[in-house]
């Protein structure tokens, strides 16, 4: 359930970027207070440890499938929740900048989808309330599936929210929603499982991990003040982001009676996406074509274009020319790339070899 | 299984690359996480329906490609392994817009153009993340993060995970390697050992004591 970088638009990922900075941030100054040196080494083995242990492939009793864990919610228990989100979030860069996993744009949605339901939300309100009298088996078992369901439950629906804000697929709210909801069910059980097996087992081992863990930060211990920066950041996100699509789309969060009325795009008409969208204008090769509104393609003075830059007309008026001159405008575009490509690799190569 | 040996891979192929010398491994990595970043901003802010304005933008990484000399064919097919996520939302598309429209005198569904989009989209935003790594190398881009005022205890920790990562990840393929060849036919492990298997796997008592 990672997002890519092709699905939001920058709005969101700048948003949630900014949120995770910020309770990065407050993160790093509440682990500075209690830290040790061995900390830091523990976070990263830590680290290391969930990303080996995503690729470990379980087998799920009675299905004859088999699952892997997000590691999220083992993160908050084995370091915490400080530490806990630190650690996934550079489980996350590292995934999206060797992996592809993710994506820097898209970073900062998902270090909160999967670090923050988890280590400020799940871990602290459902975890510690159900250990609260007391670590035994049974409770960390119940304790890690419930949190580990919820925490995910909340980081699925954020998945639907970015997605929908950003505007980039078709899919309808519910059905989007009734599509990712019961799946993560299913995946957070399993993840819940195995999270509870490994605490069990880490516990038995090394009991002073799991407790020091859950003492270090009593449900008491976590701040007031931290809690209510979260919140304030998180209503400033919510807020900035809802304001941002409701002025752009009066109807609220009707998407689908955007599609049914037929208008095609959301036009944001203010902030950060008309200031993107202007540097893109003046930035882009071949500007202004893809599908306008009339309207907009009217406001514009024509600017200057590249050979092949013959755009296409607003959705209403298709007309077959320009179409093909579109689409031969792009297959140009592409072959003069790889002609660039190719002049480049055979100018290295021929100074290569006069060189050598 | 296969899937952390070609993880091992995957991060020793692309340090190996980082390690080359050429103009562009040359050039500041603070000026080409912010070159990447700013790049990614622009490709995401094309609309939904946008197809021709993107292709301009192949230009980038093309020329990333050849003044860096980096080997196109095993970069393109990473590309493509992260591709069937993405076609799995986009797919999607297609299914919800059956709008037509005329190109070229072909009606084609409004939602596959969505979708080549996407596909465009995701297409160029994973190849120029490949390609920062690739010419930066991890400890040049904890560096720049430095240099972003990134504090330094989440730097430290990311060097860290990305020292340890291949160091587990070995352990964890040798666990499971021997783990199948005892337990042949299971698809994974068993739910008795789930626990004792990953925790025994942390190698935390030996590397960190």
């Amino acid at each position: 359930m990672h997002m890519a970088d092709a699905l939001i638009s920058p709005a969101v990922g700048g948003t949630m970027l900014a949120a995770t900075a910020g309770v990065a941030a407050y993160s790093v100054r509440k682990i500075q207070d209690e830290m040790d040196e061995k900390k830091i080494p523990l976070m990263g083995v830590m680290g290391a440890f969930v990303f080996a242990a995503q690729m470990i492939n379980f087998a799920i009793p009675g299905t004859g499938s088999s699952g892997h864990i997000g590691g999220g919610m083992l993160l908050a228990i084995l370091l915490g929740p400080y530490a806990g989100f630190l650690t996934m979030a550079s489980i996350l860069l590292i995934q999206a900048l060797f992996f592809s996993d993710g994506g820097l744009l898209a970073f900062g949605c998902n270090v909160f989808n999967l670090g923050f339901y988890t280590c400020f939300i799940a871990y602290p309100y459902i975890y510690k309330w159900i250990i609260r009298k007391g670590i035994n088996s049974r409770r960390i078992f119940g304790a890690s599936i419930t949190s580990a369901v919820i925490g995910l439950q909340m980081g699925a629906f954020s998945v639907v929210l970015q997605t929908l804000l950003s505007g980039k697929t078709e899919l309808p709210f519910g059905t989007f929603v009734l599509l990712m909801q019961p799946i993560h069910l299913a995946i957070g059980i399993v993840e819940g499982l195995i999270t509870a097996a490994i605490v069990a087992f880490v516990w038995r081992a090394k009991p002073e991990i799991i407790e020091r863990t859950a003492a270090g930060e009593a449900i008491g211990n976590i701040s007031l003040k931290g809690v209510l920066t979260v919140l304030l950041i998180l209503t400033v996100v919510v807020g900035g982001v809802l304001s941002w699509f409701a002025s752009a789309d009066p109807d609220g969060l009707e998407w689908s009676i955007e599609k049914v009325a037929g208008t095609t795009e959301l036009e944001a008409p203010k902030g950060i996406h008309e200031i993107l969208s202007n540097i893109q204008d003046k930035i882009a090769f071949l500007p202004d074509y893809g599908f306008k509104s009339v309207e907009s393609e009217e406001a514009e003075e024509p600017s200057g274009e590249l050979p092949g830059g013959e755009g296409q007309e607003a959705w209403p008026a298709i007309d077959a020319g320009t179409s093909v001159s579109g689409i031969v405008g792009g297959a140009l575009t592409l072959a003069l790339a790889a002609i660039t490509g190719l002049t480049i690799s055979m100018m290295k190569r021929r100074a290569k070899s006069k060189t050598a | 299984m296969s899937k952390m040996v070609s993880s091992i891979y995957s991060i020793r192929f692309l340090d190996d690359l980082a390690k080359k010398k050429t103009a562009i491994h040359n050039i500041h990595p603070f000026a080409k996480l912010l070159t990447t970043f700013i790049y990614l901003v622009m490709v995401a802010s094309f609309g939904r329906f946008e197809i021709s304005g993107l292709l301009p933008y192949v230009f980038y990484p093309v020329v990333i490609f050849a003044l860096a000399e980096l080997p196109a064919v095993p970069i393109l097919k990473r590309v493509l392994m992260v591709e069937p996520f993405i076609i799995g939302i986009g797919i999607m598309n297609p299914l919800f817009d059956n709008n037509t429209v005329m190109i070229g005198g072909i009606a084609i569904s409004r939602g596959w153009i969505t979708f080549l989009s996407i596909f465009i989209k995701s297409g160029l935003t994973v190849v120029v993340c490949i390609l920062l790594v690739a010419t930066t190398g991890m400890d040049k881009l904890a560096a720049a993060l430095r240099m972003l005022r990134v504090p330094k205890i989440f730097v430290l920790q990311l060097l860290m995970t990305y020292r340890y990562i291949s160091v587990l990840m070995e352990e964890v393929y040798r666990m499971q390697r021997a783990y199948s060849l005892r337990a042949p036919g299971h698809k994974g492990v068993h739910a008795r050992v789930w626990g004792s298997f990953a925790g025994q796997g942390n190698g935390f008592e030996r590397i960190y004591g």
